[in-house]
């Protein structure tokens, strides 16, 4: 009776109130994950599937094999590419839009604020289909485009060189609503004191821009990198729909690198490793962000 | 087939998986239908076959599932992991080894010896296909293989009569079919999403693909280097576009323009040839084999070969619905409604299939085919080596570290099945 005393003293309702959820996620979350790891020592693959006994511990056998793996650096350098262009640029999209509809006296607000963000709530798998007859090399009319304003048409989709490029532009149209609306959000929680007394300094619609607009996003700005970095190294539908790693394997990211690997071919543990490698790389990016808020304030 | 090993596959692979539905176990009560599973438009055309099976077995009702092609390889797999195969599957001979080393199909061989079907009819590479050391793992139902489709008239203005059946041959026609000549457009396509064309010109080295029990490439012996950079010329002399997909840009009215003459594909496109492109070039169209390096070539041997899994529990009954669909005559029904080549000699004179010649020289090629090699991991290697055929055209890589890196690449992911040959030579 005592202990159950004690141990209800330590336990409080909150405690309470999150143990179911703690509980779905550890069935449906953690469990898998711890999963995954041991499946990554192993060389579990379809002969394995056949028969257990043909299951080997090889511990890190997986991971110095995908180092070694030219592709798996490929994916890796492709994800990067993916991550490190597209994710400034879709942020910066996105505020250059926000700052746009957050201009006093532009009417119909409402309606650009739904168009643009229409985008990200289009279906993921049917966007790209439409995109891959837009930019298809003979057809598709970003070609088109490209010639009555006199360029050479691209090969979009079939030049390793341009394929990359292509699905950037794509996703970059696809996602930016969602950041857009956040530093919308953002900048109307930005005080109108501080740009009318900026302006009383004499201060520009730049100086405005940089000594007002930017310290005010910052938070956010830093918030909004993080999800989209993360989010844009888990970079896979898009590959998956347009051009399935293709041309030249140049737009095989690390998620689409390891569906095939585990799914196709079923090297479940190769293929953990890399997911697991995948993790530390997302968790260490996590780490990058200033100690405090007021760093760049 | 222990449970434990199904727990643990369950606990490790089943966990990933966590979109598919794992239903329980099918245990086949007494009616409970015999469970079939086709891939593509054959699955949809087993619906109405089922049927008549049906009306003459009261007591073996049939429901068949149609799978897409393009998911059907990891459903089969995550079925097998879940032990919910099927009775009866419609298998693509290439998948055969990977399941006869899962030990999922049920060996045939006594059940083929009491029946009616003599796979003595049938094509040789389909029979060669489904056979895995003497266990014969499935019934051929229909069969496949890539050759040439050409336009006569394009042939023609070029000054030639019939297509070459030799390499050197094909080259000269192609040299004069692509480029300045008909305003930069090629002789050929062949996008690099196929692995089939390149696999069909290794097949056709005098040595095989792997060697050493299949335990490691051969890219690297003569003649399969030979096949290799032949492919890979084509490209190189500009008599094939750079391309790596073909979906977008319909293939049937870019041969209908003339944007090439000849195409590498399977006995598919004999109807859609017909039904896609206009009335006329009905004419002017036509079929000839492989070339080879001296004279008609080899083929690669594919096609869907009908399988029992070892886990059904109605086996002798799934064996009857074989029995009933592998016949000559539905064979040649299952053509009509699919326009799949029937993989059952016999089955070809009661179609019009014989009095075409375009059908004929299938028939002719069909008995020229040799089955790439049977080990679970081909399928990758032949995807590596479009992908290594790729990087060498396009200049990223030279031929000889392509070649070595194909070695390498085979060396790696064949570790696995030399460490279990090894072990069950010890044992």
């Amino acid at each position: 009776m005592t202990t159950v005393r004690a141990l209800m003293r330590v336990i409080s309702p909150g405690h309470v109130f999150v143990a179911p959820a703690m509980c779905v996620l550890s069935v449906f979350f953690l469990m898998p994950v711890l999963g995954a790891l041991v499946m990554s020592f192993t060389d579990f693959d379809i002969y394995a599937l056949a028969d257990l006994k043909n299951l080997r511990f090889i511990w890190l056998g997986n991971y110095i094999n995908l180092l070694q793996t030219p592709l798996f650096w490929k994916a890796f350098g492709n994800t990067c590419y993916f991550a490190l262009v597209g994710a400034p640029l879709s942020i910066l999209v996105s505020l250059v839009m926000a700052m746009a509809l957050n201009v006093p006296g532009v009417g119909l607000k409402a309606l650009y604020r739904t168009a643009l963000f229409a985008p990200y709530v289009a279906t993921l798998v049917a966007a790209a289909v439409i995109w891959r007859y837009m930019l298809d090399a003979q057809y598709g009319w970003l070609n088109q485009f490209l010639i009555v304003i006199g360029l050479h048409p691209i090969d979009w989709l079939g030049n390793p060189r341009f394929s990359m490029p292509a699905i950037i532009l794509f996703s970059v149209w696809k996602n930016f609503g969602y950041n857009m609306l956040i530093l919308l959000a953002a900048l109307q929680r930005i005080p109108d004191d501080l740009y009318e007394a900026a302006r009383v300094d004499g201060a520009g619609a730049w100086a405005r821009f940089i000594h007002v607009t930017l310290p005010g996003l910052t938070p956010v700005l830093w918030m909004v990198a993080l999800l989209t970095i993360a989010g844009y190294f888990q970079l896979f539908a898009e590959p998956y729909v347009m051009t399935q790693g293709g041309p030249a394997q140049s737009t095989v990211s690390l998620l689409y690198f390891m569906y095939e690997d585990g799914f196709k071919w079923w090297n479940l543990g190769h293929a953990s490793a890399t997911a697991f490698i995948l993790f530390a790389v997302l968790m260490g990016l996590s780490f990058l962000r200033p100690k405090s808020e007021e760093v760049f304030v | 087939m222990s449970t434990d090993r199904r727990r643990f596959g369950l606990a490790l692979a089943g966990l990933a998986l966590s979109g598919a539905a794992v239903t329980p176990v099918g245990c086949v009560k007494k009616h409970e239908p015999l469970r079939v599973w086709a891939m593509g438009v054959e699955g949809e055309a087993l619906g109405g076959i089922a049927q008549d099976f049906e009306a003459q077995n009261p007591a073996i009702p049939v429901r068949v599932q149609a799978l897409p092609w393009g998911a059907a390889h990891e459903k089969l797999l995550t079925a097998f992991a879940a032990d919910n195969l099927p009775d009866v599957i419609a298998l693509g001979n290439t998948w055969v080894p990977e399941f006869a080393a899962l030990g999922a199909l049920e060996p045939l061989n006594s059940r083929l010896a009491r029946s009616q079907i003599d796979l003595g009819r049938y094509f040789d590479g389909a029979r060669r296909s489904v056979t895995l050391e003497g266990r014969i793992l499935g019934v051929p139902w229909y069969v496949d293989t890539r050759l040439l489709f050409y336009r006569k008239d394009l042939l023609q203005r070029a000054g030639f009569d019939k297509p070459a059946e030799t390499w050197a041959g094909w080259e000269a026609q192609l040299a004069a079919l692509s480029g300045e000549r008909r305003g930069g457009k090629y002789g050929l396509l062949m996008p690099f999403a196929e692995y089939e064309p390149l696999v069909a010109f290794c097949l056709q080295a005098e040595e095989p693909i792997l060697i050493d029990s299949d335990t490691r490439g051969g890219f690297r012996q003569k003649s399969v280097r030979d096949s290799f950079a032949y492919a890979a010329s084509l490209y190189q002399r500009g008599y094939a576009a750079r391309l790596t997909h073909s979906e977008v840009t319909d293939v049937y009215s870019s041969f209908a323009r003339g944007d090439f003459a000849f195409i590498i594909t399977g006995p598919w496109n004999l109807a859609e040839f017909a039904r896609r492109l206009p009335a006329d070039l009905q004419d002017q169209w036509a079929t000839a084999p492989l070339p080879g390096p001296k004279g008609a070539g080899l083929s690669s041997a594919g096609g869907v070969s009908m399988c029992i899994p070892k886990a059904s529990k109605a086996r002798d009954k799934a064996f009857r619905f074989i029995e009933y669909l592998c016949d000559p005559h539905r064979q040649a029904d299952s053509y009509k409604m699919t326009s799949d080549l029937p993989a059952d000699q016999s089955a070809w004179p009661l179609t019009g299939l014989m009095q075409d010649s375009r059908s004929r020289t299938f028939f002719d090629q069909l008995n020229r085919t040799r089955p790439p090699p049977q080990v679970p991991e081909w399928e990758r290697i032949a995807n590596e080596m479009v992908a290594a055929l790729e990087r060498v055209v396009r200049g990223i890589t030279t031929f000889d570290a392509a070649l070595k890196g194909l070695d390498e690449f085979a060396w790696t992911i064949l570790a696995k099945r030399r460490a279990m040959l090894e072990l069950r030579g010890v044992a």
